[in-house]
C-alpha cells in the first residue's frame, strides 16, 4: 500500500524537488502551496504523514499544525516541519504538535531517513 | 531535474524583484514593520532554496543578511543606510550568480564577493556582540567538540541496555514506538522485552495513551549517540536510558538471555541494577573457571572472524547496485544484439549445409548464449512506468485546478517495467487520454452530486503484466460515453450507415476513427486538433492496441496493451511455397496437420480441430502465392482475445527469433496492415512477420475493435 504524504511548501522549486524525490521513493504525494491551501486535504483523505514549511503566506507552518491537530482524524498523524530557525522555534512547533523538524537546506537522505523513522 | 533548475532560477528572479521593491519602499519608510517582515521572509526563503539547488554563494550571502534582518525585525537594531547598501550590493551579486550559474566570472568579482561577504559578517558580529552570544555560535562550538572524536577503524561490538519508557502521550505526537524498535534491529542484534504491567483494566483504558514500555538489549558496533538518534522524535515524550553493559555481544549467551527472561516476568522487572549484579556474578565464576582451563581462549578467538565476516557483508552492501547509462548506448547495444541474431541465423544455416557435427554444436551453443544475451539486453532496456507516472500527477493536479474540478488521481503498478523506447513514446498518448478524462469525463461537483456521486472525481491509472503484454488502464468515474450519441454522430458524419448493427462497445470504439470528436465545446485542453485517432495511431506504432469501455454515468475505462519489447520477437517460422512467414510465438496455440482436400471440402471456411469448429485463414490464398499446395498441410492455431483461428501453411520450419525491421518505403508497405514487419533470414532472404491480432480481427470482420 502506497503511503500518502501531504507536502505543504510555498516555494515552487522546493515543492517540486521534494515531491519528485518522494514520488521517486514510491510515496503518493499531495501538495499544498501554503497552510490555507493544504487545509482542503484535511477532509478525511487518508494521509500518513505531513511535511510542512514554516514560513508561508496565508497561514504559516505552526498555525497549520494547530489546524491539523484539532481535527479528530489527524490527531495522531506524524508531522515534520521544515525550518531553519533555532531551538525556540522547534520548541514552539513541538508544542503546536509537530513530531519532528528538518533544517533547510537538507540532503535527500536526511529527508527520507526522517520519513522512514515515522512511517513505513 | 533540469526543469526544476529552471523553475528555481525563475523563482529567484522573482524573489529578487520583490526584494528590490520592498527595499526601495523601506528606504522611504524605514520603520515599516510589514516591509521588514517581508524582506526577512524573502531572505529566509532565498537562503533555504538556493542552498538546496547548489547555489551556495547565494546561500552564504543571504544567510547573514537574514540574521541582520532578524535583529531589525526584533527591533534590536534599526535599518541603517549601511545595511541597506549591503543588501542592495548583495542583490546585485545574486543577479550575477543566477546568470552565471553560481560562478563568479572574473577575479575582480571574486574579490568583491569576498569583501561583501566579509562586511556582512562583520556587521553580524557587531550586532551579535551587542546582544551576547546567540544560540547559533553556541551550537557551532558544540559541533566542534563533537568532530575530533575520531572513530577507530576497528569497531568493536558492545552490548547496550536500553530502557525505553514512553510517556502516556507519546502516541499523540504522531510517533510510533514500534518503528524505533525496528530501527534498533537495523543497528545490530537485538533482544526486546516488553513491560506491560501498567496496562489497566480494559474498561479503564484510554485508547490514545501508551501504557507499554520496553527493555532492550542491543549488540552493536554503533556509537551511543546513534542509538539515541533512533529515539529522536520521542525525546520529549519518553524516559530513555542507554547503558553500556558489556564490551562484547551478550546476546549469544543463552544463560544471559534466560536470566533476563526470568527477570522480566518478576515484579521488579529488568533494571540496570539487576543486570550488573548478574553480570558481576557471572564474571567472577568464569574467572574461577579460567584458572582451571585455558580452553576458553579459543572461544574468544572464534569470535573474531565473526566480526570480520559481518564487516565483509556490510562492505558488500555498500558496493554499487545500479548505474546510469546514456540511453544512446543502450540503443547501440540493442542494435549489435539484433545484428548478432541475424548473423547467428547464418551460422546455423552454414552448419546445417556443411553437415559438420562440430560446427553444429558450436552453432547450437552460440544460439543458447545469444538468447541469454538477448533476454538480458532486453531486460536492461526496461524502465519502470513510475518514471512517467510522476509526471502525470502534476498534470492532473494543475489541469483539474484550471478546470475547477475536484479530482483524486491515483496510480498503481508503477514498478511495471516497459521497454524504454515504448515509455518515451507513451507519455503523449496517455497525457491526451488523461486530459480527455479530466475535461470531458469528470463532471463538475454539482452535476456529480446531482447524479448521486461523491463531489470528488476519481481517475485511476494502473499498469500491469498480462498475457505476455503490458497493460495500462485509465479509469475514471465520470459521465461515461453514450453509445447512442456516438452512433448518431457517426451516421451524421457518414462513417456509419444507419443499418449497420453495432454493439455498444463497438460503437464507443468508433471514436478512434479519424475525424471523430464528440466534444460539443472544443476547450483549450483537449481540443487541440489531436483526436483519439492520433492516440490510436501512436499506440499502434508501438505495436500496441487501445480500446475503450464505458458505462453512461458510471465512468470510462481505457485499456492500452503493449508488447514488452519492440525490436526482437520470438516466433514460429512457417513456409507457404518458398515464402517464409514468422508468426509471433505469444499468439501461437497448437500445431496440427490437415489434408489439402479437407480444406475446401469444409463449409463456410471452417475446419474442425479437436472437435471444435475453427475459422481458418489460408495463407497461400490470402497472399496469392503460386505453386502447388502439398497434399498434407499444416495448421497453426492462434488465439487473440479469446478468439481462436487456424492459419494454414505449407510447412512449419521451427522456432525462430526474429529481429523486426520496418517495411517502411518498400513497395508492399501499402495495405500491409496484416504484417508487423520483416526479418532477415540466415541466407539473406526476407521473411514477413505476421500481425496475428490483425489477422484474427480481419477474419472475424471485427473492424472496429
Amino acid at each position: 500500500m502506497k503511503k500518502t504524504i501531504l507536502l505543504v511548501e510555498d516555494t515552487g522549486s522546493i515543492r517540486s524537488l521534494v515531491q519528485l524525490t518522494l514520488q521517486g521513493e514510491g510515496y503518493h504525494v499531495l501538495a499544498g502551496v501554503d497552510g490555507a491551501d493544504a487545509l482542503k486535504y484535511l477532509d478525511g483523505t487518508n494521509i500518513d504523514l505531513i511535511i510542512t514549511d514554516l514560513n508561508m503566506p496565508n497561514m504559516n507552518g505552526i498555525a497549520f499544525i494547530r489546524e491539523v491537530r484539532i481535527r479528530e482524524e489527524y490527531k495522531y498523524i506524524p508531522i515534520v516541519l521544515f525550518t531553519t530557525e533555532a531551538e525556540s522555534i522547534k520548541k514552539k512547533a513541538r508544542e503546536a504538535g509537530a513530531t519532528g523538524a528538518i533544517a533547510k537546506p537538507f540532503q535527500k537522505d536526511e529527508l527520507l531517513g526522517t520519513i522512514k523513522k515515522l512511517i513505513r | 531535474m533540469d526543469s526544476l533548475h529552471e523553475k528555481f532560477l525563475e523563482e529567484v528572479t522573482e524573489f529578487v524583484a520583490d526584494l528590490e521593491n520592498a527595499l526601495l519602499e523601506l528606504e522611504k519608510n524605514p520603520e515599516n514593520q510589514k516591509l521588514i517582515e517581508k524582506v526577512f521572509r524573502i531572505m529566509h526563503t532565498l537562503k533555504g532554496t538556493s542552498a538546496m539547488f547548489g547555489f551556495d554563494k547565494i546561500g552564504n550571502l543571504t544567510h547573514d543578511l537574514e540574521t541582520i534582518y532578524e535583529f531589525i525585525r526584533e527591533q534590536k537594531t534599526t535599518l541603517s543606510e549601511e545595511i541597506l547598501s549591503l543588501t542592495f550590493a548583495s542583490i546585485d551579486f545574486i543577479k550575477v550568480l543566477v546568470e552565471t550559474n553560481n560562478e563568479l566570472p572574473t577575479e575582480e568579482y571574486k574579490l568583491k564577493y569576498e569583501t561583501l561577504l566579509f562586511s556582512i559578517k562583520r556587521k553580524v558580529d557587531i550586532l551579535e556582540g551587542n546582544h551576547s552570544a546567540t544560540s547559533e555560535t553556541a551550537n557551532s562550538s558544540a559541533l566542534g567538540e563533537d568532530t575530533p572524536e575520531i572513530v577507530s577503524d576497528e569497531k568493536k561490538i558492545v552490548t547496550y541496555y536500553i530502557q525505553f519508557i514512553p510517556a502516556g502521550h507519546l502516541l499523540t505526537t504522531g510517533v510510533n514506538p514500534l518503528y524505533m524498535i525496528d530501527d534498533l534491529y537495523a543497528l545490530g542484534e537485538c533482544k526486546v522485552f516488553l513491560r506491560n504491567k501498567n496496562v489497566p483494566d480494559l474498561s479503564q483504558i484510554q485508547e490514545e495513551s501508551c501504557y507499554l514500555s520496553w527493555d532492550i538489549f542491543l549488540s552493536t558496533s554503533e556509537e551511543k549517540s546513534t542509538i539515541a538518534d533512533v529515539f529522536l522524535f520521542a525525546e520529549d515524550a519518553c524516559t530513555l536510558k542507554i547503558h553500556k553493559i558489556a564490551d562484547k555481544s551478550l546476546l549469544q549467551d543463552d544463560a544471559f538471555i534466560h536470566k533476563m527472561k526470568e527477570l522480566s516476568v518478576v515484579t521488579e522487572g529488568i533494571s540496570l541494577g539487576s543486570i550488573t549484579a548478574y553480570l558481576h556474578s557471572v564474571s567472577k565464576e568464569s574467572a574461577r573457571k579460567e584458572e582451571k582451563a585455558e580452553s576458553k581462549k579459543e572461544v574468544v578467538v572464534e569470535d573474531e572472524p565473526k566480526v570480520s565476516l559481518s564487516k565483509i557483508a556490510s562492505s558488500k552492501n555498500n558496493s554499487l547496485t545500479s548505474i546510469r547509462v546514456a540511453s544512446r548506448k543502450l540503443d547501440e547495444m540493442m542494435n549489435v544484439v539484433s545484428e548478432l541474431i541475424t548473423m547467428q541465423a547464418r551460422l546455423t544455416l552454414l552448419a546445417e549445409k556443411n553437415n559438420s557435427t562440430e560446427l553444429t554444436s558450436i552453432a547450437e551453443n552460440f544460439d543458447k548464449l545469444l538468447r541469454q544475451l538477448r533476454d538480458n539486453s532486453l531486460k536492461i532496456c526496461l524502465v519502470p512506468m513510475e518514471t512517467i507516472f510522476s509526471r502525470f500527477q502534476r498534470l492532473v493536479r494543475d489541469l483539474s485546478k484550471d478546470l475547477q474540478k475536484n479530482i483524486i488521481f491515483s496510480t498503481e503498478g508503477g514498478e511495471t517495467e516497459v521497454d524504454k523506447t515504448i515509455i518515451e513514446n507513451l507519455s503523449d498518448p496517455i497525457l491526451h487520454l488523461l486530459r480527455n478524462s479530466i475535461d470531458h469525463g469528470i463532471e463538475d461537483a454539482e452535476t456529480r452530486i446531482r447524479n448521486g456521486k461523491s463531489a470528488q472525481g476519481k481517475i485511476h491509472l494502473k499498469a500491469f503484466y498480462s498475457e505476455g503484454m503490458v497493460q495500462i488502464v485509465i479509469e475514471d468515474d465520470g459521465k461515461g460515453i453514450d453509445p447512442k450519441r456516438i452512433r448518431e454522430k457517426a451516421i451524421e458524419k457518414g462513417i456509419l450507415s444507419e443499418t449497420t448493427p453495432l454493439t455498444d462497445k463497438e460503437a464507443i470504439n468508433l471514436i478512434f476513427l479519424p475525424g471523430f470528436s464528440t466534444a460539443q465545446k472544443v476547450s483549450e485542453i483537449s481540443g487541440r486538433g489531436v483526436g483519439m485517432d492520433v492516440v490510436r495511431q501512436r499506440i499502434e506504432e508501438l505495436r500496441g492496441e487501445i480500446y475503450i469501455d464505458s458505462k453512461v454515468n458510471k465512468g470510462t475505462t481505457m485499456t492500452i496493451k503493449l508488447p514488452l519489447s519492440l525490436s526482437i520477437i520470438d516466433g514460429i517460422l512457417v513456409k507457404a511455397d518458398d515464402t517464409c512467414f514468422v508468426i509471433p510465438l505469444s499468439a501461437v496455440d497448437k500445431c496440427y496437420e490437415i489434408k489439402h482436400d479437407e480444406i475446401h471440402a469444409g463449409f463456410n471456411d471452417l475446419v474442425i480441430i479437436d472437435g471444435e469448429q475453427v475459422p481458418f485463414y489460408y495463407l497461400r490464398e490470402e497472399f496469392a502465392i503460386g505453386g502447388e499446395a502439398p497434399a498434407i498441410e499444416q495448421i497453426v492455431t492462434i488465439t487473440y482475445e479469446g478468439q481462436k483461428i487456424a492459419l494454414i501453411v505449407d510447412r512449419i520450419v521451427g522456432e525462430y527469433q526474429s529481429v523486426l525491421k520496418p517495411l517502411g518505403a518498400m513497395g508492399i508497405s501499402k495495405g500491409q496492415e496484416l504484417l508487423l514487419g520483416a526479418t532477415i533470414m540466415g541466407d539473406g532472404t526476407v521473411a514477413l512477420v505476421l500481425d496475428s491480432g490483425k489477422i484474427v480481427k480481419q477474419l472475424l470482420h471485427k473492424v472496429f475493435i
